[in-house]
Order: C-alpha cells, then sequence, then structure tokens
C-alpha cells in the first residue's frame, strides 16, 4: 500500500482533494513524509523539504504526519485480512504479508483471490498491489519494485526478480545507493557476483536476503494473532445485516465447530465469533461457559445478549467462530442420569445468567475461615468446587452490612439506628472477636459483638470497639 | 352412590380443575407445621409455581433460608437479588449452606425478572428467590407460566400488593423470641384458587432444622397479640 498514510486519512472523509502531503520536522525543518498520487503526479516526492514542495506547488495541502496512528491502522487492517487467511502479519510501515498456503482455491484460484481482495481495497479506497510468490521477500520485492501478480515457481521467478533493482533486496537505503554507484543497479546484477567478495564488501545481511529472496532460506511469517486450533468460518457470497441472517450463520458456524470438538472429545470453554465488515471494520463477541459444551443451542443462546452489541451497517460479508479455550467433554455426558442432566442444565443456566448480568455477578460463597465476619467468605465462580467446611461460630446473621455507626443510650435501654429508637428487650453476648495478623499489624481492633432483640422483635448484630456502637448485621 | 372422599383429595381436585398447579400437584416443599401445611392446596408450597413474600426484609430472609435449608433435597438455590449483603455465615446455620446457593446481583428490576424467568424455567428441582421489590399482574403471569411449564418453585420477594398471578402471597414479619433464636410471625394473606389464610408464630430448631409452632393467631388477630 504505497500512499497507506494519505489513503487512510481520505477514508477518514479528510476534505483534501486535490495533492496532498503529509509533513513531520526533522532538524528543524519540515519535510514531506507521505504524500497522495496527485501530489506525486506534480512532481513531488516523499523526503522534500516543505519549502521546495510549496514553491512547486503552491496548493498543496498538508497535515502533520501521525506515525504511531498509521501503524495502529495498519493493525487493524491486517486484523481485517484474516478473512483471507489465519496467518497475517504487518510487514513494515506500508505493507500486509500473509501465508495463503492452501488458501486460494476457496476464493477461484491464485488469479480470482487477487481480484477480490483488489476490489476490497478499492472499495475502502485504499491504494494497493498484491504479489503472491513462493517467498515472502520475493513478493516483498514484487509487490514494491514488480509489476505485481503471480509470480510463477521459484526456478522461474528469478528470470522477472533479477531485472528489479536492488531496493528489492529490502536492504538499507546506504547499501543499495552504494551498489548502484558501483553499476550494480539490478539483482540479477548482484546475484551473479561471486558471493565471498560481496561478503567481505556489503556484509552477510546482503547475501542472507539474496538467499531469502530466491528461496534459499525459509523465512517465517509470525502471525498476529495467535491461532485457535478450532475454528470455523463463513464467507458469505452476499453481506447480511439483519438478525435472523446473522443468527443462521452463528448455528452453521457453532456446528462445524461442535463437530471439530466432538472429534478430540472436547467441550468450548471460551468462544470469539469475529464479524468482518463490507466497509473493513471488524467486530469480535465473546462468549464463555462455565461447563465445557459442544451443545450447539446451548451456545447460541449464549451469544443471543452479546449479539444485541454487533452492528452490522452496511453488512457483513464474513466470520470466523474459533474457541480459544475447550476442555475434555465425553460424549457420554450430553446424555446421562438426571442428576448429570440437571447439572448440565444448571450449569448452562449459569452460563446464560453471566452472560447478560456479567460473570462476577454470578457467584457463590466459599468459606475461608477467618475472624473478621466480613472476611470468612470469598465469591467464587457458581461451578468451582470446594469442600470446605463451614467452622462452628455463634449465632451469624443474614444480612451483613457495611458497619453504621449506631447511638447507644447510656441507660442501654434502647439506641438509635437510621433515626429510629429501638428499645433493646433482650440481648446476647459479647463474642469477642479479634482482627487478623496481616502484614506485621492488626488490621481491625478487637470488636465485642452483641445479638440484640428489640421490642418488635427485631435481631440485630451490633458491636462495640474503641470508637463506639456500630450496626453490623440482621439477624430477622 | 355415598362414597367419602377426604378433604385433601377434594382440594387437589378443585385445584385441578382452576388449573392452579398441571403438572406437580403433590410436590412442593412443606412448612413441616401441620396447621400452616393444612391450609396449603397440595399440603405445601407447591412446585409449579411462585409465591410471594411480602414483610421485614431481615426475617424474609432468614425465614426462606429456614424454609430451603429444612429440605436439603433442593440442590440448587439462586438467590436473585439487588443488594450485595446476604451473608452466608447466617444462612448455613439455618441450613442452607453455600453449597447449594448461587447469587445472581443485579441492580435493574428488568434484569432481575428476566434472571428469575430464566431460572424458573431450568431448575426442576432448585429453587429461585428473587427480591424483586415490584413487578406487576404481566411479568407475574410470565414468572408462573415459567415455573409451570418447568415444575420449578419460585419466591417472589416485593414491597407491593400488586394484583399477581402467585399461587400464594405470605406476610413475613420478625416476632419476639424466647431466647433471642430466628422467630416470625407468618400470615398466609392469599391463596389463589381458595379461602384459606392464617397467622403463627414460628421459631427455627437450628439441630433438627424444623419450624416449631409458637402460638396460632387465627385471622386478623396479628395485630392484637402484640
Amino acid at each position: 500500500m504505497p500512499r497507506w498514510a494519505t489513503d487512510r486519512l481520505k477514508r477518514q472523509n479528510s476534505p483534501a482533494t486535490g495533492p496532498f502531503a503529509l509533513i513531520e520536522s526533522a532538524g528543524g525543518s519540515f519535510r514531506l513524509s507521505a504524500i497522495n498520487l496527485m501530489a506525486h503526479k506534480m512532481g513531488l516526492s516523499a523526503g522534500m523539504m516543505l519549502a521546495d514542495a510549496m514553491a512547486l506547488v503552491p496548493a498543496l495541502v498538508t497535515a502533520p504526519a501521525d506515525r504511531q496512528g498509521d501503524q495502529a491502522a495498519l493493525e487493524r487492517l491486517a486484523d481485517w485480512c484474516c478473512r483471507w487467511s489465519p496467518t497475517v502479519a504487518v510487514d513494515g510501515a506500508d505493507g500486509i504479508i500473509m501465508d495463503i498456503t492452501g488458501v486460494p482455491h476457496l476464493f477461484g484460484g491464485e488469479d480470482g483471490m487477487q481480484d477480490k481482495m483488489l476490489a476490497a481495497f478499492r472499495r475502502m479506497q485504499v491504494g494497493a498491489r498484491i504479489a503472491m510468490a513462493d517467498s515472502p521477500a520475493a513478493a516483498w520485492a514484487w509487490a514494491r519494485y514488480g509489476a505485481g501478480g503471480s509470480l510463477p515457481d521459484r526456478a522461474t521467478a528469478f528470470e522477472q526478480l533479477k531485472n528489479l533493482p536492488v531496493a528489492g533486496l529490502r536492504i538499507e537505503p546506504t547499501v543499495a545507493e552504494e551498489l548502484t554507484s558501483l553499476g550494480l543497479k539490478t539483482i540479477g546484477a548482484v546475484a551473479n557476483l561471486p558471493r565471498a567478495p560481496l561478503a567481505k564488501r556489503f556484509g552477510l545481511g546482503l547475501l542472507n536476503r539474496l538467499d531469502l529472496l530466491m528461496g534459499r532460506e525459509p523465512e517465517p511469517i509470525s502471525p498476529r494473532q495467535p491461532q485457535a486450533p478450532w475454528r470455523s468460518r463463513a464467507n458469505l457470497a452476499e453481506p447480511v445485516a439483519t438478525r435472523d441472517a446473522i443468527d443462521t450463520v452463528l448455528t452453521h458456524l457453532l456446528d462445524a465447530l461442535c463437530k471439530l470438538l466432538a472429534e478430540e472429545h472436547l467441550g468450548a470453554r471460551q468462544l470469539v465469533l469475529t464479524a468482518f465488515r463490507v466497509d473493513g471494520d471488524i467486530q469480535t463477541i465473546r462468549a464463555g461457559t462455565s461447563y465445557p459444551s459442544r451443545d450447539v443451542k446451548h451456545l447460541v443462546r449464549l451469544f443471543r445478549d452479546p449479539l444485541d452489541a454487533l452492528m452490522p451497517g452496511l453488512g457483513i460479508e464474513s466470520f470466523s467462530l474459533e474457541a480459544l479455550a475447550a476442555d475434555p467433554f465425553s460424549a457420554e455426558q450430553t446424555n446421562l442420569e438426571t442428576t448429570q442432566q440437571n447439572d448440565s442444565r444448571f450449569s448452562q443456566l449459569i452460563d446464560r445468567l453471566q452472560g447478560r448480568l456479567g460473570a462476577r455477578n454470578v457467584f457463590r460463597y466459599e468459606p475461608l475461615n477467618r475472624h473478621t465476619p466480613e472476611n470468612s467468605f470469598v465469591r467464587l465462580s457458581p461451578m468451582a468446587r470446594s469442600d470446605q467446611e463451614i467452622a462452628e461460630t455463634d449465632s451469624r446473621p443474614v444480612r451483613l452490612m457495611q458497619p453504621e455507626v449506631i447511638e447507644m443510650e447510656a441507660s442501654g435501654e434502647a439506641f438509635t439506628w437510621r433515626r429510629i429508637r429501638r428499645r433493646i428487650a433482650m440481648t446476647a453476648g459479647p463474642e469477642r472477636l479479634h482482627g487478623e495478623w496481616r502484614g506485621g499489624g492488626m488490621d481491625i481492633a478487637a470488636r465485642d459483638y452483641f445479638q440484640i432483640e428489640d421490642e418488635v422483635g427485631r435481631r440485630y448484630w451490633v458491636y462495640r470497639d474503641r470508637s463506639g456502637w456500630h450496626m453490623h448485621g440482621l439477624f430477622g | 352412590m355415598n362414597q367419602l372422599f377426604p378433604l385433601s383429595d377434594l382440594r387437589s381436585h378443585i385445584a385441578r380443575l382452576s388449573g392452579v398447579s398441571r403438572r406437580t400437584a403433590i410436590q412442593g416443599i412443606p412448612t413441616g407445621v401441620a396447621e400452616i401445611d393444612s391450609q396449603l392446596p397440595s399440603a405445601a408450597l407447591a412446585r409449579g409455581g411462585i409465591h410471594e413474600v411480602v414483610g421485614d426484609q431481615g426475617a424474609i430472609t432468614s425465614f426462606l433460608a429456614a424454609l430451603m435449608g429444612r429440605h436439603q433435597t433442593i440442590q440448587h438455590v439462586l438467590w436473585v437479588t439487588p443488594q450485595s449483603d446476604l451473608y452466608p455465615g447466617g444462612l448455613a446455620q439455618l441450613g442452607l449452606s453455600p453449597r447449594r446457593l448461587t447469587v445472581a446481583w443485579t441492580r435493574q428490576t428488568d434484569n432481575r425478572l428476566w434472571a428469575t424467568e430464566e431460572a424458573l424455567k431450568d431448575l426442576p428441582s432448585g429453587a429461585v428467590v428473587a427480591e424483586v421489590e415490584t413487578a406487576d399482574l404481566t411479568e407475574t403471569r410470565r414468572l408462573q407460566l415459567a415455573a409451570e411449564s418447568c415444575g420449578s418453585i419460585g419466591f417472589l420477594v416485593r414491597c407491593d400488593r400488586q394484583p399477581s398471578a402467585a399461587l400464594t402471597r405470605w406476610l413475613v414479619e420478625p416476632a419476639r423470641s424466647r431466647d433471642i433464636r430466628q422467630t416470625w410471625r407468618l400470615t398466609l394473606e392469599r391463596v389463589r384458587g381458595a379461602e384459606a389464610g392464617g397467622s403463627w408464630v414460628l421459631e427455627f430448631d437450628h439441630a433438627s432444622l424444623c419450624f416449631n409452632l409458637v402460638a396460632a393467631l387465627g385471622h386478623g388477630q396479628a395485630e392484637a397479640a402484640e
């Protein structure tokens, strides 16, 4: 994408229609860092001083360069490219590289795939040149310095690559200049030289680049996204935007994914649905289960609420569904005795509740057996199992609140809590609870707890510490 | 032909005719106190329906915990609440151990109603306690239908007494105790499709997990007793 920096601004509805350049300051003066096609045609080039450029093209519109923004946008574009192949990486400041081994037949062969990709980029108003080759280095060179398109297999590909300028080797510009000044203008000229003197003069880097280009050395692509081993995808002939259509696609994807999981006797724990919109936008929707599952109906239900957040815009043209995590789950588990059936029914209920209310808002309690009542229990996922027993204690309230100050009358006949005076009918206690030793100091001071019943029969749990009387809980 | 039917048979027959519980006429959660259970169509708080509870929040919490605590066969109790102050220490002492208790917390009333309905549809052997605060007739009808279809049981804790499709309505208030243990004044205010009611004072025996009847106050004597 030779004009990525300016193209991406054009996509953001920049008003500039004429010659346009991005500028950055370098050593006290401004230079052009990127220019659009129009400016290029008017004789400008990147790296020019702004003053020179303005002299040549007075109508030039400029904006400050934003290299970080460019890079971030490029990464988003790379994500979007995952629709073509799962192995995609950002390549430099203006390129994307992907491994399409075994992919083109899905899109009508290499030519068909290129047409589709170019059309997609055109729709996004991003100028792009695509090259397909046997090695990443060859594709890099062919996209930037060659004619683009498919290169034939390795042996004949070099016949075409050898005529490219040496810069196509992806070497430092200074090295390229040096080679050119020596009369070595093309890759072919460099390749014909004996290797030893070349290495002596220009270092091993140059030879390495040459080997990569000719496919003598493998060059792995490190994909942007760690790939989930279980995935299903759908490339749609017609973009979809209605909820019904999206649900149908989701059901198909889940169906396919569950079959994959069944082969390995696994059930999904974490799912991610990625939607690729026509305009290049990508949205991901996640769902989790508390119990491994490959029950399509249940999984569809888990996506029901989160899918409300999906914005189809002008349409979604492709989906991918991945299981990021899966756990062993045998076929027998799917239909067994009533208790187990109820268990899985319960866990499916929990999944739905957590999906809508938030995972942390659906929980069970686990006893910790600490002295301080407020720290005696911890919240756990409802499916977490444990055999922790609750320690025997004196009576505990059924509701425990943040301690509130109460006014105890000196006579001990009544107290006032939440502005209401309550006459005391009966008390029990005290029960002394100490704080915990933590980090070398006492967490809270000792408290003396009392159960108090008022004249209507309400029972309270109050305590007295150094700072006075507090309401802490209700027995009901 | 003169044949004598026991009263309970007639009751369940009437219940079936009036469509109170289509599937599960017998199952339910009895209080274990004969005087109270005899007032209920299936001699228990019936499954396949929702029951409303109004009154003092602390008393309601401990009473429902004790009711679930008595019935260890209830595997899952889902407590839907807008509060974050439920204390498992006290609930466990009434027999409702944290192992059987799952809490669903949300501030929005419509989310609580949704969660309650979902749970009623999928907890055939469990129970739902829903602190919904308020619900209209349509909403209670939805919940009642969900419970009927699955045979589940729900307790709707509310602050108002709007018309409702629930099977019963109870008023739970604290009452003076003999030895500072939990004691409630329980009033059966309404039974759908039946003329029944009563008011009782109950205490809970923590060791045997049983309600003990302290006093039967009869209808409308609740205030007078104090």
